[in-house]
Parts: C-alpha cells; sequence; structure tokens
C-alpha cells in the first residue's frame, strides 16, 4: 500500500504518532522493525524536560487521558544517543521538535536537519502546554513554521489540535510554508481521580468524531495534504478518514494497546481486497 | 488465572509482569508473574475495575492476549531474604520466594479473605507471618523492624504507602528492593505515562522498574 504524502514516499500510509512511540526505535528490539511508513519520534526541545509528576495516563471511556508534560531528553541527548540507533532502523523517520520560546525553534530545527530525518513535525498543540506555549494563536504558529522553514529544506508537518481553529490554523500554516497538516493532537481534557482534578490530553477512539470533522473542514477548504490522527486503530478508521480527505494516518493510542497495531490493518486491507 | 503462555513462561523471573488486553478497554492491564509450570504462567487479580471484570470474563479455554514477560525483576536474593508483601503484592513474592529458602515472608492484607491461600502461595522453605489489619489493627510493617536483625535483604510488593514506611524503616539498616505501582500505558518505556520520581528524574515503571532498589527513589516525591 505505497503512499505518497507531502513529497514523501513511504511504503504505506501509517505513521506511529509522536509521542505514542518512544524515540522511534526502542521498540524494534521487542517486536521486530515496525511496519509502518514512517516513525515520528517524541517531541524534542533544545533543553531536557522533565515532564509532569505522576499521575500521568488515565483510560476513560473509549479513550485515554495523558499529561505527561513533554518530558524528553533534549536535543543533544537525542542526537547523541537515540539518532543513531533510530538511523540504523530502514523506515523514514521524522523529527517532532518544539520550543519553548519563539527564537528556539529556528535553531532546533537547524540542529536535527541534518541527521537524516525524512521530515520535520512542529507540535504545535500539545494541550499539556497550555498558558506555556508561544503558538497558541494562528500568528505565533506561522512565525514557529517560518523560522523553521528558513532553518531546513526538510519537508515540514505541522501538527495542530481540532479544539483550536483546525481550519483556521491550517490556513496560517499552509501559507507559512507548512508541507503538510496533521491533525490532530489529543484534545484538551480532564478527569478525577481518587477525588484529584488533572487535566490533559484526550486521545483514542472517544476523539475519532471531532477530528473526522475537523479533517474534512480542512481538507473543503484548502489543498494542504492532511495526516489524520485520532483514534485509528483499524480498517474502518482508515476508510472514514480517507473519505474525509486524510492522505495519511498516525496511529497513537492504538499502538500503547498493540505495537502491531498497522500491521493488524494491513492484513484487514490485503483480506479485504482478496475477498473482492 | 492460568495462562498457556508459550515463551514468555519460560522466560519470565519473579518481579517481571505481563501486560494483558482487557477486551473493550484502551489501555492493557499489569500483572505480575505469580507461579510458572511448564509453558504456563499464573497471574492473581481481583476484579476491581471494567479491565479487570473483562478479562475475568474470559473465562476457561478463553483467548488472553498478553504482552510480556516485561520490565526488570527482583534481583536473585541471596541467603535470609525477607519478604514483605501487602495485598497482592503477595504474588510476584510468592513467586521470588518459590526460588529461594530460609527466608521470613511478611504478609499482611485488609481482610482474612485478601490472603492468598497459604497452599497456592505455597513457600514451604520460608516461616510465613500474616498480619490482619482488619481484625488486629495492625499492619504488616508496624513488625518489621523485629524481622530486620539478620535478614540479608528486604524484598518488598504492595501498596505505596506501604512500601515508603517500609523503606523508611529499613534505611540504613538493610538494601531493601521495591516492586513499585503505577498505572502504565505501552508497558514498553514508549509513552512515559507510568512515571515515579527517583534522585536522578524520572524513570519509567515499567522499563526501568517495576522493581527499584528503595534507595533510588524520591520518596518526599510519593
Amino acid at each position: 500500500m505505497p503512499a505518497e504524502f507531502a513529497s514523501l514516499k513511504l511504503k504505506n500510509p501509517f505513521m506511529a504518532a509522536s509521542g505514542c512511540f518512544g524515540y522511534g526505535w526502542e521498540s524494534a528490539g521487542t517486536f521486530g522493525e515496525p511496519t509502518l511508513g514512517a516513525v515520528v519520534t517524541k517531541t524534542v526541545t533544545p533543553e531536557p524536560v522533565e515532564g509532569n509528576p505522576p499521575p500521568r495516563i488515565f483510560e476513560t471511556e473509549s479513550g485515554i487521558v495523558n499529561r505527561i508534560g513533554l518530558q524528553n531528553c533534549g536535543v543533544r541527548e537525542f542526537i547523541e544517543r537515540h539518532l543513531p540507533r533510530l538511523s540504523s532502523l530502514s523506515l523514514p523517520y521524522i523529527i517532532s521538535i518544539y520550543s519553548f520560546s519563539r527564537k528556539g525553534w529556528g535553531p532546533l530545527a537547524g540542529r536535527v536537519s541534518e541527521t537524516g530525518a525524512a521530515a520535520l513535525e512542529l507540535n504545535l498543540s500539545c494541550p499539556n502546554l497550555k498558558g506555556k506555549r508561544f503558538t497558541l494563536d494562528s500568528e505565533g504558529c506561522a512565525l514557529a513554521l517560518e523560522a523553521v522553514k528558513q532553518a531546513t529544506n526538510l519537508p515540514l508537518l505541522a501538527k495542530i489540535n481540532a479544539y483550536d481553529a483546525p481550519v483556521e490554523l491550517s490556513c496560517a500554516l499552509a501559507e507559512a510554508g507548512a508541507d503538510a497538516v496533521v491533525c490532530s493532537n489529543t484534545l484538551p481534557a480532564a478527569v478525577i481521580k481518587n477525588g484529584v482534578y488533572f487535566e490533559g490530553g484526550l486521545s483514542g477512539p472517544a476523539i475519532k468524531p471531532v477530528v473526522l470533522k475537523a479533517v474534512k473542514a480542512i481538507t473543503s477548504e484548502l489543498r494542504i495534504p492532511v495526516a489524520a490522527c485520532g483514534g485509528i486503530s483499524s480498517l474502518e478508521d482508515v476508510r472514514e478518514y480517507s473519505q474525509a480527505g486524510a492522505k495519511a494516518f498516525q496511529l497513537g493510542s492504538a499502538l500503547l494497546k498493540n505495537p502491531r497495531a498497522a500491521e493488524k490493518i494491513l492484513r484487514q486491507s490485503r483480506e479485504d481486497k482478496q475477498n473482492g | 488465572m492460568s495462562v498457556e503462555a508459550g515463551d514468555i513462561a519460560s522466560g519470565v523471573y519473579p518481579g517481571q509482569f505481563i501486560h494483558a488486553e482487557a477486551p473493550g478497554r484502551s489501555l492493557r492491564r499489569a500483572f505480575s508473574v505469580f507461579s510458572v509450570s511448564g509453558d504456563s504462567l499464573s497471574i492473581i487479580y481481583r476484579v476491581r475495575g471494567k479491565g479487570t471484570r473483562a478479562i475475568s470474563a474470559l473465562g476457561k479455554g478463553g483467548i488472553l492476549d498478553i504482552l510480556g514477560p516485561l520490565g526488570k525483576g527482583f534481583p536473585r536474593p541471596g541467603e535470609n531474604p525477607l519478604f514483605l508483601a501487602g495485598g497482592l503484592g503477595a504474588a510476584p513474592l510468592g513467586f521470588l520466594a518459590s526460588k529461594t529458602s530460609g527466608g521470613v515472608f511478611l504478609y499482611g492484607a485488609e481482610r482474612e479473605c485478601d490472603f492468598i491461600p497459604e497452599e497456592l502461595l505455597n513457600i514451604p522453605g520460608h516461616t510465613l507471618i500474616r498480619v490482619c489489619r482488619g481484625s488486629s489493627g495492625e499492619t504488616v510493617t508496624d513488625i518489621l523492624p523485629e524481622y530486620l536483625n539478620g535478614a540479608g535483604a528486604l524484598y518488598a510488593a504492595g501498596p505505596t504507602a506501604m512500601l515508603k514506611k517500609a523503606a523508611g524503616v529499613s534505611r540504613g539498616k538493610l538494601k531493601t528492593f521495591v516492586s513499585w505501582e503505577e498505572t502504565l500505558g505501552c508497558g514498553t518505556g514508549l509513552c512515559m505515562g507510568c512515571a515515579v520520581k527517583t534522585l536522578s528524574g524520572y524513570k519509567m515503571t515499567c522499563s526501568d522498574g517495576p522493581v527499584f532498589d528503595a534507595e533510588e527513589i524520591d520518596w518526599d516525591a510519593c
């Protein structure tokens, strides 16, 4: 099932969504190299981020709320420790990046752009950073995109949130030079555990109807290619997002439950074709 | 529950866990392995929520989708091990104790019916001491200080509050290893959902643990 997405030539249209597959290489030792079109790394920032105190993950009806808080080792350790292993895999990798400061985006993109990555994904939409990010609005996101565009020639995927005026934001990002939009990050949500209130991001099947609407709205208005991300775990999900105009598909929560979720969908597709 | 698990069963070590799909739920459920016999492994669980209810509903002959063995287990015990189990923490410790003898197994539970039956626990080479909080008002950590002298190391599994108290009692006196409990996401270290605060920053319960040296844990943050 070869696919072309934002000038990337992929063996299939499925990607591991950022944050759900570590730095991309770790699972290969346990489960073998994944049958994915590409992997998107955990978001890398200029400096290490410790992340939120536990609890960080909660199961809800048909979904998961997480509040990881962007824990990552920072770009330096990423390049030194993770990149050699990631680049030893045969599948393309996309590095997800985020900068807390406006001026940090360009240098960060510059540092990871000559590392063999197939593309960069700008994380413009992490709900666990609300209040700390400057990329909250279209203007801020476009400025980040422009800064990255000046620092690299790699294709740029902009990961947005279906919750944040997705059409307006996608339009601004397309004008700023984004090659594709990824919709969506987890949606802002909250849970109460043992009487304590926690805010985080909701993912999984629960958000699919919301993301489906956003994907359809973007693809109806704009020509920018869209990768759908939100509750994809079956061939039926893929078909529905396809119908809404998505050209690629990122798996997140499904990979937490089943590291072979993409293989399952590909198998369903093959069986479907054989059965006419 | 006993599971025909092939290579997973033969490769498991005490303290490691399996990650089982709970039909209809978004996250898998982690279970410490209680025993291994040939290609079968067994786990002990209590039906407490929707996940364990869904797993329980599979019934005899049902197919349970599991990943494993996962995580880092207990180090191999030396002489005179001391075990401290709270509730279902007796499962991994029972497995560990079955690999050795000559130790003391302190076992606490809220109610008499919460104890894993002695014949099932099956640790004949050890002195088993049970403390039922509901009937005596005493907790198993209350009696822990009496057993520190002469012990080789302490191996503990159970609720976090119990582990914290035990680590405080044994600190500076006895090497202590604790099996940490936290809600897991992926179970393989990829999602960073099961953080535990250590003195060297956050580590992941599933891949750095679940067994940690008690001296590593930042107990003030727990």
